[in-house]
Protein backbone atom coordinates (compact mmCIF):
# COMPACT_ATOMS: atom_id res chain seq x y z
CA UNK A 1 0.00 0.00 0.00
CA UNK A 2 2.81 2.33 0.89
CA UNK A 3 4.53 1.57 -2.34
CA UNK A 4 1.37 2.24 -4.25
CA UNK A 5 0.77 5.58 -2.58
CA UNK A 6 4.32 6.46 -3.41
CA UNK A 7 3.74 5.60 -7.05
CA UNK A 8 0.56 7.62 -7.16
CA UNK A 9 2.26 10.58 -5.49
CA UNK A 10 5.20 10.51 -7.85
CA UNK A 11 3.04 10.52 -10.92
CA UNK A 12 1.08 13.36 -9.46
CA UNK A 13 4.19 15.48 -8.99
CA UNK A 14 5.21 14.64 -12.52
CA UNK A 15 1.77 15.60 -13.86
CA UNK A 16 2.07 18.92 -12.13
CA UNK A 17 5.60 19.40 -13.46
CA UNK A 18 7.00 19.42 -9.92
CA UNK A 19 9.13 16.29 -9.96
CA UNK A 20 12.90 16.32 -9.48
CA UNK A 21 15.19 15.22 -12.28
CA UNK A 22 15.93 11.90 -10.64
CA UNK A 23 12.26 11.21 -9.94
CA UNK A 24 11.58 11.86 -13.58
CA UNK A 25 14.34 9.52 -14.63
CA UNK A 26 12.96 6.74 -12.40
CA UNK A 27 9.47 7.27 -13.70
CA UNK A 28 10.59 7.17 -17.33
CA UNK A 29 12.61 4.04 -16.68
CA UNK A 30 9.58 2.41 -15.14
CA UNK A 31 7.55 3.57 -18.13
CA UNK A 32 10.04 2.16 -20.62
CA UNK A 33 9.94 -1.21 -18.90
CA UNK A 34 6.21 -1.56 -19.38
CA UNK A 35 5.48 -3.79 -22.29
CA UNK A 36 2.05 -5.22 -22.78
CA UNK A 37 3.52 -6.83 -25.90
CA UNK A 38 1.21 -5.22 -28.37
CA UNK A 39 -2.38 -5.49 -27.27
CA UNK A 40 -3.56 -4.73 -30.78
CA UNK A 41 -2.37 -6.25 -34.00
CA UNK A 42 -1.75 -4.12 -37.06
CA UNK A 43 -5.20 -4.62 -38.49
CA UNK A 44 -6.90 -3.72 -35.23
CA UNK A 45 -4.74 -0.64 -34.90
CA UNK A 46 -5.78 0.51 -38.36
CA UNK A 47 -9.42 0.11 -37.34
CA UNK A 48 -8.90 2.05 -34.14
CA UNK A 49 -7.02 4.73 -36.08
CA UNK A 50 -9.88 5.22 -38.51
CA UNK A 51 -12.43 5.36 -35.75
CA UNK A 52 -10.40 7.95 -33.86
CA UNK A 53 -9.81 9.89 -37.07
CA UNK A 54 -13.56 10.29 -37.54
CA UNK A 55 -13.97 11.30 -33.93
CA UNK A 56 -11.21 13.88 -34.13
CA UNK A 57 -12.60 15.46 -37.27
CA UNK A 58 -16.04 15.48 -35.77
CA UNK A 59 -14.81 17.11 -32.57
CA UNK A 60 -12.99 19.76 -34.57
CA UNK A 61 -16.09 20.48 -36.59
CA UNK A 62 -18.43 20.56 -33.64
CA UNK A 63 -15.96 22.76 -31.80
CA UNK A 64 -16.32 25.40 -34.47
CA UNK A 65 -19.99 25.76 -33.55
CA UNK A 66 -20.42 24.96 -29.93
CA UNK A 67 -17.75 25.72 -27.44
CA UNK A 68 -16.92 22.35 -26.01
CA UNK A 69 -15.68 21.55 -22.57
CA UNK A 70 -12.00 20.94 -22.54
CA UNK A 71 -11.40 17.40 -23.83
CA UNK A 72 -9.44 16.03 -20.92
CA UNK A 73 -12.34 16.77 -18.63
CA UNK A 74 -14.63 14.93 -20.96
CA UNK A 75 -12.23 12.05 -20.81
CA UNK A 76 -12.24 12.04 -17.05
CA UNK A 77 -15.96 12.41 -16.74
CA UNK A 78 -16.66 9.81 -19.39
CA UNK A 79 -14.40 7.44 -17.52
CA UNK A 80 -16.09 8.36 -14.27
CA UNK A 81 -19.51 7.68 -15.67
CA UNK A 82 -18.51 4.37 -17.16
CA UNK A 83 -16.99 3.37 -13.85
CA UNK A 84 -19.97 4.64 -11.99
CA UNK A 85 -22.45 2.78 -14.12
CA UNK A 86 -20.51 -0.43 -13.95
CA UNK A 87 -20.35 0.16 -10.21
CA UNK A 88 -17.44 1.62 -8.26
CA UNK A 89 -15.57 4.81 -9.06
CA UNK A 90 -18.28 6.55 -7.13
CA UNK A 91 -15.94 8.90 -5.33
CA UNK A 92 -14.41 10.18 -8.49
CA UNK A 93 -17.00 12.80 -9.22
CA UNK A 94 -17.77 13.87 -5.71
CA UNK A 95 -14.61 15.93 -5.60
CA UNK A 96 -14.79 19.69 -5.45
CA UNK A 97 -18.52 19.79 -5.73
CA UNK A 98 -21.16 21.69 -3.89
CA UNK A 99 -24.87 20.99 -3.73
CA UNK A 100 -26.91 22.61 -6.49
CA UNK A 101 -29.76 24.90 -5.44
CA UNK A 102 -33.33 24.49 -6.67
CA UNK A 103 -33.04 27.81 -8.53
CA UNK A 104 -29.96 26.66 -10.36
CA UNK A 105 -31.66 23.45 -11.38
CA UNK A 106 -34.86 25.18 -12.45
CA UNK A 107 -32.94 27.73 -14.49
CA UNK A 108 -30.59 25.20 -15.96
CA UNK A 109 -30.99 25.20 -19.68
CA UNK A 110 -28.86 22.88 -21.68
CA UNK A 111 -27.21 24.63 -24.58
CA UNK A 112 -29.67 23.43 -27.20
CA UNK A 113 -27.38 23.75 -30.18
CA UNK A 114 -28.95 23.16 -33.54
CA UNK A 115 -29.20 20.49 -36.17
CA UNK A 116 -26.94 21.03 -39.14
CA UNK A 117 -26.59 19.55 -42.57
CA UNK A 118 -22.99 19.05 -43.53
CA UNK A 119 -22.45 19.53 -47.24
CA UNK A 120 -19.84 17.60 -49.21
CA UNK A 121 -17.66 20.70 -49.10
CA UNK A 122 -17.63 20.53 -45.31
CA UNK A 123 -19.87 23.59 -45.10
CA UNK A 124 -22.59 23.38 -42.48
CA UNK A 125 -26.11 24.66 -42.83
CA UNK A 126 -28.19 25.37 -39.76
CA UNK A 127 -31.59 23.76 -40.35
CA UNK A 128 -33.34 26.39 -38.27
CA UNK A 129 -32.07 29.02 -40.66
CA UNK A 130 -34.38 27.75 -43.40
CA UNK A 131 -37.88 29.23 -43.13
CA UNK A 132 -40.91 26.99 -43.56
CA UNK A 133 -42.07 26.59 -47.17
CA UNK A 134 -38.89 28.13 -48.54
CA UNK A 135 -35.65 26.95 -49.97
CA UNK A 136 -32.09 28.16 -50.00
CA UNK A 137 -29.20 27.40 -52.26
CA UNK A 138 -25.77 26.64 -50.87
CA UNK A 139 -23.14 25.90 -53.48
CA UNK A 140 -24.64 23.30 -55.77
CA UNK A 141 -27.30 22.24 -53.32
CA UNK A 142 -30.86 23.45 -52.97
CA UNK A 143 -32.29 22.86 -49.52
CA UNK A 144 -36.02 23.23 -49.07
CA UNK A 145 -38.31 23.05 -46.09
CA UNK A 146 -41.93 22.23 -46.87
CA UNK A 147 -44.99 23.44 -45.00
CA UNK A 148 -44.84 20.51 -42.57
CA UNK A 149 -41.25 21.40 -41.66
CA UNK A 150 -39.74 18.48 -43.52
CA UNK A 151 -36.40 19.05 -45.21
CA UNK A 152 -35.60 17.92 -48.75
CA UNK A 153 -32.74 18.85 -51.00
CA UNK A 154 -31.09 18.12 -54.25
CA UNK A 155 -27.93 18.88 -56.16
CA UNK A 156 -28.34 21.11 -59.20
CA UNK A 157 -25.36 19.62 -60.92
CA UNK A 158 -26.36 16.79 -63.25
CA UNK A 159 -24.67 13.48 -62.57
CA UNK A 160 -23.38 14.72 -59.24
CA UNK A 161 -24.32 12.55 -56.28
CA UNK A 162 -22.77 14.06 -53.19
CA UNK A 163 -22.86 12.61 -49.69
CA UNK A 164 -24.51 14.70 -47.03
CA UNK A 165 -24.59 14.37 -43.30
CA UNK A 166 -27.30 15.43 -40.89
CA UNK A 167 -26.07 16.09 -37.39
CA UNK A 168 -28.20 16.68 -34.30
CA UNK A 169 -27.13 18.46 -31.12
CA UNK A 170 -27.35 16.70 -27.77
CA UNK A 171 -30.85 17.79 -26.90
CA UNK A 172 -33.01 17.76 -29.97
CA UNK A 173 -34.04 15.28 -32.61
CA UNK A 174 -34.46 15.81 -36.32
CA UNK A 175 -36.40 14.14 -39.11
CA UNK A 176 -35.37 13.65 -42.69
CA UNK A 177 -36.80 12.00 -45.80
CA UNK A 178 -34.25 10.32 -48.04
CA UNK A 179 -34.46 10.22 -51.83
CA UNK A 180 -36.22 6.82 -51.87
CA UNK A 181 -38.92 8.09 -49.51
CA UNK A 182 -37.42 6.45 -46.43
CA UNK A 183 -38.06 8.47 -43.29
CA UNK A 184 -35.38 8.75 -40.65
CA UNK A 185 -35.87 10.19 -37.20
CA UNK A 186 -32.43 11.04 -35.86
CA UNK A 187 -32.05 11.04 -32.09
CA UNK A 188 -29.97 13.58 -30.18
CA UNK A 189 -26.18 13.70 -30.52
CA UNK A 190 -26.26 11.63 -33.68
CA UNK A 191 -25.10 11.87 -37.25
CA UNK A 192 -26.41 10.31 -40.43
CA UNK A 193 -24.46 10.24 -43.71
CA UNK A 194 -26.47 9.64 -46.86
CA UNK A 195 -26.24 10.27 -50.59
CA UNK A 196 -28.39 12.95 -52.23
CA UNK A 197 -29.75 10.23 -54.53
CA UNK A 198 -29.68 6.50 -54.03
CA UNK A 199 -28.35 4.64 -57.06
CA UNK A 200 -29.49 1.39 -58.66
CA UNK A 201 -27.93 -1.01 -56.18
CA UNK A 202 -28.03 -1.14 -52.39
CA UNK A 203 -29.11 1.96 -50.55
CA UNK A 204 -26.38 2.60 -48.01
CA UNK A 205 -26.35 5.13 -45.17
CA UNK A 206 -24.00 5.49 -42.25
CA UNK A 207 -25.16 6.16 -38.70
CA UNK A 208 -23.28 7.43 -35.66
CA UNK A 209 -25.67 7.48 -32.72
CA UNK A 210 -29.33 6.49 -32.79
CA UNK A 211 -32.05 6.65 -35.42
CA UNK A 212 -35.47 5.20 -36.16
CA UNK A 213 -35.96 4.18 -39.79
CA UNK A 214 -39.13 3.70 -41.77
CA UNK A 215 -37.72 2.22 -44.92
CA UNK A 216 -39.67 2.35 -48.15
CA UNK A 217 -39.68 -0.87 -50.09
CA UNK A 218 -38.49 -0.08 -53.61
CA UNK A 219 -39.52 -2.16 -56.58
CA UNK A 220 -35.96 -2.86 -57.60
CA UNK A 221 -35.60 -5.09 -54.53
CA UNK A 222 -32.56 -3.05 -53.58
CA UNK A 223 -31.54 -3.55 -49.99
CA UNK A 224 -31.35 -0.72 -47.49
CA UNK A 225 -28.20 -0.94 -45.37
CA UNK A 226 -27.39 1.00 -42.23
CA UNK A 227 -23.71 0.95 -41.48
CA UNK A 228 -22.82 1.79 -37.93
CA UNK A 229 -20.05 1.22 -35.48
CA UNK A 230 -19.00 -2.44 -35.80
CA UNK A 231 -22.12 -3.69 -37.62
CA UNK A 232 -24.46 -3.42 -40.58
CA UNK A 233 -28.24 -3.68 -40.53
CA UNK A 234 -29.66 -4.97 -43.79
CA UNK A 235 -33.35 -4.65 -44.69
CA UNK A 236 -35.79 -4.56 -47.56
CA UNK A 237 -38.66 -2.49 -46.27
CA UNK A 238 -39.43 -2.15 -42.60
CA UNK A 239 -39.48 -0.07 -39.41
CA UNK A 240 -36.57 -0.41 -37.05
CA UNK A 241 -34.29 1.41 -34.68
CA UNK A 242 -30.49 1.34 -34.51
CA UNK A 243 -28.70 2.66 -31.47
CA UNK A 244 -24.96 2.80 -31.96
CA UNK A 245 -23.38 5.61 -29.97
CA UNK A 246 -19.62 5.66 -29.91
CA UNK A 247 -19.39 5.64 -26.14
CA UNK A 248 -22.07 3.09 -25.37
CA UNK A 249 -21.14 -0.39 -24.29
CA UNK A 250 -23.27 -2.11 -26.92
CA UNK A 251 -25.24 -1.62 -30.12
CA UNK A 252 -28.97 -2.25 -30.02
CA UNK A 253 -30.99 -2.95 -33.16
CA UNK A 254 -34.73 -3.15 -32.56
CA UNK A 255 -37.28 -4.29 -35.09
CA UNK A 256 -40.82 -2.95 -35.03
CA UNK A 257 -42.15 -4.31 -38.29
CA UNK A 258 -40.92 -6.48 -41.19
CA UNK A 259 -37.58 -8.20 -40.99
CA UNK A 260 -33.94 -7.16 -40.76
CA UNK A 261 -30.59 -8.89 -40.71
CA UNK A 262 -27.85 -7.62 -38.45
CA UNK A 263 -24.32 -8.45 -39.61
CA UNK A 264 -21.24 -7.68 -37.53
CA UNK A 265 -18.11 -6.28 -39.14
CA UNK A 266 -15.87 -8.52 -37.08
CA UNK A 267 -16.94 -11.71 -38.71
CA UNK A 268 -19.25 -11.93 -41.65
CA UNK A 269 -20.67 -15.24 -40.55
CA UNK A 270 -21.97 -13.75 -37.38
CA UNK A 271 -25.43 -12.40 -38.02
CA UNK A 272 -28.99 -12.65 -36.77
CA UNK A 273 -32.33 -12.15 -38.40
CA UNK A 274 -34.88 -10.33 -36.28
CA UNK A 275 -38.60 -10.55 -36.37
CA UNK A 276 -41.01 -7.99 -35.04
CA UNK A 277 -40.49 -7.16 -31.36
CA UNK A 278 -36.99 -8.56 -31.23
CA UNK A 279 -33.76 -6.79 -30.50
CA UNK A 280 -30.19 -7.63 -31.44
CA UNK A 281 -27.59 -6.67 -28.86
CA UNK A 282 -23.99 -6.56 -30.02
CA UNK A 283 -21.81 -6.34 -26.96
CA UNK A 284 -18.13 -7.16 -26.52
CA UNK A 285 -17.94 -9.18 -29.74
CA UNK A 286 -21.07 -11.18 -28.86
CA UNK A 287 -24.20 -10.81 -30.92
CA UNK A 288 -27.39 -11.99 -29.23
CA UNK A 289 -31.09 -11.74 -29.79
CA UNK A 290 -33.74 -10.87 -27.23
CA UNK A 291 -37.38 -9.97 -27.01
CA UNK A 292 -37.94 -6.39 -26.07
CA UNK A 293 -40.60 -3.93 -24.98
CA UNK A 294 -41.03 -1.88 -28.16
CA UNK A 295 -42.66 0.99 -26.34
CA UNK A 296 -39.58 1.32 -24.19
CA UNK A 297 -37.01 0.88 -26.95
CA UNK A 298 -38.78 3.43 -29.14
CA UNK A 299 -39.77 5.74 -26.28
CA UNK A 300 -37.43 8.44 -27.52
CA UNK A 301 -39.34 8.77 -30.79
CA UNK A 302 -42.36 9.80 -28.71
CA UNK A 303 -40.33 12.28 -26.70
CA UNK A 304 -40.02 10.10 -23.59
CA UNK A 305 -37.41 8.70 -21.29
CA UNK A 306 -38.75 5.24 -20.69
CA UNK A 307 -37.76 3.14 -17.69
CA UNK A 308 -39.03 -0.39 -18.31
CA UNK A 309 -37.78 -2.03 -15.14
CA UNK A 310 -34.58 -3.40 -16.65
CA UNK A 311 -32.84 -0.47 -18.28
CA UNK A 312 -32.13 2.00 -15.48
CA UNK A 313 -28.46 2.61 -16.29
CA UNK A 314 -29.25 3.01 -19.95
CA UNK A 315 -32.02 5.57 -19.43
CA UNK A 316 -29.88 7.56 -17.02
CA UNK A 317 -27.32 7.60 -19.79
CA UNK A 318 -29.91 9.05 -22.16
CA UNK A 319 -30.82 11.72 -19.62
CA UNK A 320 -27.18 12.57 -19.23
CA UNK A 321 -26.77 12.98 -22.97
CA UNK A 322 -29.95 14.98 -23.39
CA UNK A 323 -29.30 17.55 -20.68
CA UNK A 324 -25.54 17.46 -21.20
CA UNK A 325 -24.93 16.90 -17.50
CA UNK A 326 -23.08 14.19 -15.64
CA UNK A 327 -24.84 11.43 -13.78
CA UNK A 328 -23.05 9.29 -11.29
CA UNK A 329 -25.10 6.19 -10.74
CA UNK A 330 -24.16 3.40 -8.46
CA UNK A 331 -26.04 0.38 -9.58
CA UNK A 332 -27.06 -1.96 -6.84
CA UNK A 333 -28.28 -5.25 -8.21
CA UNK A 334 -30.35 -5.93 -5.13
CA UNK A 335 -32.29 -2.72 -5.62
CA UNK A 336 -35.72 -2.75 -7.11
CA UNK A 337 -35.64 -1.64 -10.73
CA UNK A 338 -37.57 1.37 -11.85
CA UNK A 339 -40.30 1.71 -14.39
CA UNK A 340 -42.08 4.75 -15.70
CA UNK A 341 -42.09 7.40 -18.38
CA UNK A 342 -40.65 10.87 -18.14
CA UNK A 343 -41.17 13.52 -20.84
CA UNK A 344 -37.99 14.76 -22.41
CA UNK A 345 -38.75 18.46 -22.35
CA UNK A 346 -38.90 19.07 -18.59
CA UNK A 347 -36.82 21.62 -16.71
CA UNK A 348 -34.12 19.81 -14.81
CA UNK A 349 -35.62 20.42 -11.37
CA UNK A 350 -38.92 18.84 -12.46
CA UNK A 351 -37.07 15.86 -13.87
CA UNK A 352 -35.30 15.44 -10.55
CA UNK A 353 -38.63 15.67 -8.72
CA UNK A 354 -39.93 12.83 -10.87
CA UNK A 355 -36.83 10.75 -10.28
CA UNK A 356 -37.22 11.26 -6.55
CA UNK A 357 -40.89 10.42 -6.83
CA UNK A 358 -39.88 7.19 -8.56
CA UNK A 359 -37.82 6.45 -5.44
CA UNK A 360 -34.37 7.36 -6.68
CA UNK A 361 -32.14 9.14 -4.23
CA UNK A 362 -30.84 12.14 -6.11
CA UNK A 363 -28.09 14.41 -4.90
CA UNK A 364 -27.62 17.27 -7.39
CA UNK A 365 -24.21 18.89 -7.22
CA UNK A 366 -22.24 21.48 -9.13
CA UNK A 367 -18.55 21.03 -9.67
CA UNK A 368 -15.74 23.54 -10.09
CA UNK A 369 -16.44 23.89 -13.83
CA UNK A 370 -20.07 24.73 -13.11
CA UNK A 371 -21.14 21.42 -14.51
CA UNK A 372 -24.11 19.71 -12.97
CA UNK A 373 -23.61 16.23 -11.63
CA UNK A 374 -26.51 14.17 -10.32
CA UNK A 375 -25.38 11.58 -7.86
CA UNK A 376 -28.02 8.89 -7.94
CA UNK A 377 -28.39 5.78 -5.88
CA UNK B 1 7.96 7.75 -34.50
CA UNK B 2 11.58 8.72 -34.87
CA UNK B 3 12.03 8.01 -38.54
CA UNK B 4 9.81 10.80 -39.74
CA UNK B 5 11.64 13.70 -41.28
CA UNK B 6 10.65 17.27 -40.72
CA UNK B 7 10.09 18.04 -44.37
CA UNK B 8 7.27 15.60 -44.67
CA UNK B 9 4.98 17.44 -42.33
CA UNK B 10 6.52 20.88 -42.04
CA UNK B 11 4.39 22.47 -44.76
CA UNK B 12 1.28 20.86 -43.30
CA UNK B 13 1.87 22.79 -40.09
CA UNK B 14 1.55 26.15 -41.80
CA UNK B 15 -1.83 25.15 -43.20
CA UNK B 16 -2.91 23.78 -39.83
CA UNK B 17 -1.92 27.04 -38.17
CA UNK B 18 -4.44 28.71 -40.48
CA UNK B 19 -7.12 26.27 -39.38
CA UNK B 20 -7.06 23.82 -42.28
CA UNK B 21 -8.70 20.59 -41.12
CA UNK B 22 -7.64 18.59 -44.20
CA UNK B 23 -3.95 19.20 -43.45
CA UNK B 24 -4.63 18.24 -39.87
CA UNK B 25 -6.11 14.95 -41.02
CA UNK B 26 -2.96 14.38 -43.10
CA UNK B 27 -0.80 15.04 -40.07
CA UNK B 28 -2.85 12.48 -38.19
CA UNK B 29 -2.34 9.96 -40.99
CA UNK B 30 1.43 10.43 -40.82
CA UNK B 31 1.65 9.90 -37.09
CA UNK B 32 -1.02 7.46 -36.01
CA UNK B 33 0.86 4.26 -36.92
CA UNK B 34 3.82 5.01 -34.67
CA UNK B 35 1.64 6.47 -31.98
CA UNK B 36 -0.79 3.55 -31.80
CA UNK B 37 2.02 1.06 -31.99
CA UNK B 38 3.55 2.69 -28.94
CA UNK B 39 0.30 3.02 -27.03
CA UNK B 40 -0.65 -0.58 -27.62
CA UNK B 41 2.47 -1.67 -25.75
CA UNK B 42 1.42 0.43 -22.75
CA UNK B 43 -2.36 0.26 -22.57
CA UNK B 44 -4.57 -2.80 -22.84
CA UNK B 45 -7.90 -1.01 -22.77
CA UNK B 46 -8.79 -0.11 -26.36
CA UNK B 47 -11.29 2.55 -25.35
CA UNK B 48 -8.67 4.31 -23.24
CA UNK B 49 -6.14 4.07 -26.08
CA UNK B 50 -8.67 5.66 -28.41
CA UNK B 51 -9.41 8.44 -25.98
CA UNK B 52 -5.73 9.18 -25.55
CA UNK B 53 -5.11 9.48 -29.28
CA UNK B 54 -8.22 11.61 -29.65
CA UNK B 55 -7.35 13.97 -26.81
CA UNK B 56 -3.75 14.19 -27.93
CA UNK B 57 -4.70 15.41 -31.37
CA UNK B 58 -7.47 17.65 -30.13
CA UNK B 59 -5.05 19.35 -27.78
CA UNK B 60 -2.66 19.81 -30.70
CA UNK B 61 -5.52 21.30 -32.69
CA UNK B 62 -6.41 23.60 -29.83
CA UNK B 63 -2.98 25.16 -29.98
CA UNK B 64 -2.83 25.18 -33.79
CA UNK B 65 -2.11 28.91 -34.03
CA UNK B 66 1.20 28.32 -32.26
CA UNK B 67 1.84 24.86 -33.68
CA UNK B 68 4.92 26.13 -35.54
CA UNK B 69 6.60 26.73 -32.19
CA UNK B 70 6.77 22.98 -31.73
CA UNK B 71 10.13 22.17 -33.18
CA UNK B 72 9.58 18.46 -33.41
CA UNK B 73 6.07 17.09 -33.72
CA UNK B 74 7.18 13.47 -33.14
CA UNK B 75 8.99 14.51 -29.97
CA UNK B 76 5.96 16.47 -28.87
CA UNK B 77 3.61 13.56 -29.52
CA UNK B 78 5.85 11.15 -27.71
CA UNK B 79 6.26 13.38 -24.70
CA UNK B 80 2.56 14.25 -24.56
CA UNK B 81 1.50 10.66 -25.05
CA UNK B 82 3.71 9.47 -22.20
CA UNK B 83 2.19 12.17 -20.02
CA UNK B 84 -1.33 11.01 -20.74
CA UNK B 85 -0.51 7.36 -20.27
CA UNK B 86 1.15 8.00 -16.91
CA UNK B 87 -1.83 10.09 -15.95
CA UNK B 88 -4.07 7.15 -16.83
CA UNK B 89 -1.92 4.75 -14.77
CA UNK B 90 -2.36 6.99 -11.79
CA UNK B 91 -6.12 7.19 -12.16
CA UNK B 92 -6.26 3.48 -12.66
CA UNK B 93 -4.23 2.83 -9.51
CA UNK B 94 -6.47 5.19 -7.58
CA UNK B 95 -9.66 3.49 -8.71
CA UNK B 96 -8.38 0.03 -7.96
CA UNK B 97 -7.42 0.91 -4.42
CA UNK B 98 -10.27 2.60 -2.67
CA UNK B 99 -8.24 2.46 0.56
CA UNK B 100 -6.10 5.24 -0.77
CA UNK B 101 -6.95 8.47 0.97
CA UNK B 102 -8.21 10.65 -1.80
CA UNK B 103 -7.21 14.25 -1.77
CA UNK B 104 -8.51 16.81 -4.18
CA UNK B 105 -8.69 15.37 -7.65
CA UNK B 106 -5.50 16.35 -9.34
CA UNK B 107 -4.84 19.83 -10.53
CA UNK B 108 -5.51 18.36 -13.94
CA UNK B 109 -8.26 20.81 -14.06
CA UNK B 110 -6.42 23.99 -13.31
CA UNK B 111 -4.62 24.33 -16.59
CA UNK B 112 -5.84 23.34 -20.03
CA UNK B 113 -4.45 20.04 -21.22
CA UNK B 114 -2.70 21.60 -24.21
CA UNK B 115 -0.78 23.91 -21.89
CA UNK B 116 0.29 21.10 -19.62
CA UNK B 117 1.33 18.93 -22.56
CA UNK B 118 3.37 21.72 -24.09
CA UNK B 119 5.05 22.47 -20.78
CA UNK B 120 5.89 18.80 -20.39
CA UNK B 121 7.26 18.67 -23.93
CA UNK B 122 9.55 21.63 -23.18
CA UNK B 123 10.78 20.02 -19.97
CA UNK B 124 11.51 16.79 -21.81
CA UNK B 125 13.27 18.65 -24.62
CA UNK B 126 15.33 20.50 -22.07
CA UNK B 127 16.35 17.19 -20.53
CA UNK B 128 17.50 15.95 -23.90
CA UNK B 129 19.44 19.15 -24.59
CA UNK B 130 21.19 18.94 -21.25
CA UNK B 131 22.36 15.45 -22.14
CA UNK B 132 23.85 16.89 -25.32
CA UNK B 133 26.07 19.39 -23.47
CA UNK B 134 29.83 18.66 -23.41
CA UNK B 135 30.58 16.30 -20.56
CA UNK B 136 32.25 18.63 -18.11
CA UNK B 137 29.74 21.34 -18.76
CA UNK B 138 26.86 18.92 -18.26
CA UNK B 139 28.28 17.50 -15.04
CA UNK B 140 28.70 20.96 -13.53
CA UNK B 141 25.33 22.16 -14.75
CA UNK B 142 23.59 19.17 -13.19
CA UNK B 143 25.38 19.58 -9.87
CA UNK B 144 24.24 23.16 -9.86
CA UNK B 145 20.62 22.75 -10.95
CA UNK B 146 19.70 19.29 -9.80
CA UNK B 147 21.84 18.77 -6.70
CA UNK B 148 21.57 22.43 -5.74
CA UNK B 149 25.27 22.77 -4.96
CA UNK B 150 26.75 26.26 -4.85
CA UNK B 151 29.52 27.22 -7.23
CA UNK B 152 31.98 27.04 -4.34
CA UNK B 153 30.84 23.52 -3.39
CA UNK B 154 31.16 22.39 -7.00
CA UNK B 155 34.62 23.84 -7.30
CA UNK B 156 35.69 22.04 -4.14
CA UNK B 157 34.09 18.78 -5.19
CA UNK B 158 35.73 18.79 -8.64
CA UNK B 159 38.94 20.57 -7.58
CA UNK B 160 38.59 23.32 -10.14
CA UNK B 161 38.40 27.06 -9.74
CA UNK B 162 35.14 28.79 -8.95
CA UNK B 163 35.40 30.92 -12.07
CA UNK B 164 35.70 27.80 -14.23
CA UNK B 165 32.50 26.51 -12.65
CA UNK B 166 30.81 29.79 -13.42
CA UNK B 167 32.02 29.73 -17.01
CA UNK B 168 30.68 26.26 -17.56
CA UNK B 169 27.31 27.11 -16.14
CA UNK B 170 27.03 30.23 -18.25
CA UNK B 171 28.02 28.28 -21.30
CA UNK B 172 25.35 25.68 -20.56
CA UNK B 173 22.69 28.33 -20.15
CA UNK B 174 23.73 30.06 -23.35
CA UNK B 175 23.52 26.84 -25.30
CA UNK B 176 20.22 25.77 -23.86
CA UNK B 177 18.79 29.18 -24.62
CA UNK B 178 20.10 29.13 -28.15
CA UNK B 179 18.35 25.83 -28.71
CA UNK B 180 15.02 27.30 -27.81
CA UNK B 181 15.07 31.00 -27.53
CA UNK B 182 11.38 31.24 -28.25
CA UNK B 183 10.49 29.52 -25.08
CA UNK B 184 10.11 31.98 -22.28
CA UNK B 185 9.87 29.05 -19.94
CA UNK B 186 13.61 28.53 -19.95
CA UNK B 187 14.17 31.94 -18.53
CA UNK B 188 11.84 31.10 -15.72
CA UNK B 189 13.77 27.95 -15.08
CA UNK B 190 17.15 29.55 -14.97
CA UNK B 191 16.63 32.82 -13.24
Amino acid sequence: MHKLNNFIERIKRYLLGEETASERRDLYEMYDRIDESDTLNEEQRAKVAMRVRRRILQTIRVEQHVSKPFPFLRWISAAAVILAIVGGGYWLTRQQQRPATVEELANFEPDKGYAVIILPTGEEVNLDSIPVAQSIQVGNTIIARDASGEITYKSIQAGDNPIYALQTPHSSISEIRLSDGTKVLLNAASKLYYPAQFGEGDRIVRLEGEAYFQVTKTSSRSRFIVESKDQRTIVLGTKFNVKAYDHDWAIWTTLEEGSVRVVTNQNNDRNVVLSSGQQAVYESAELRKQTVDLESALGWTKGLFYFDGTNTADVLRQIERWYDIDITYKEDKTDAQYSGKIPRNLPLNKLIDLLIYADFKVDPRINAENRINLIIN
Amino acid sequence: MKAIENQEYRNLLEQIAKGDTTSFAKLYDIFWPGLLQHISTKITNVQVAEDIVHDLFISLWNRRTTILDIESIPAYLYSACRYMILSYYRKNALTNHSGYELEEEIADREQPLEERLYYRYLLDMLDIEIEKLPEKCRQIFKLSRYSYLTNREISEKLSISESTVENHINKAIRRLRAVSKKHYIFFQLFY
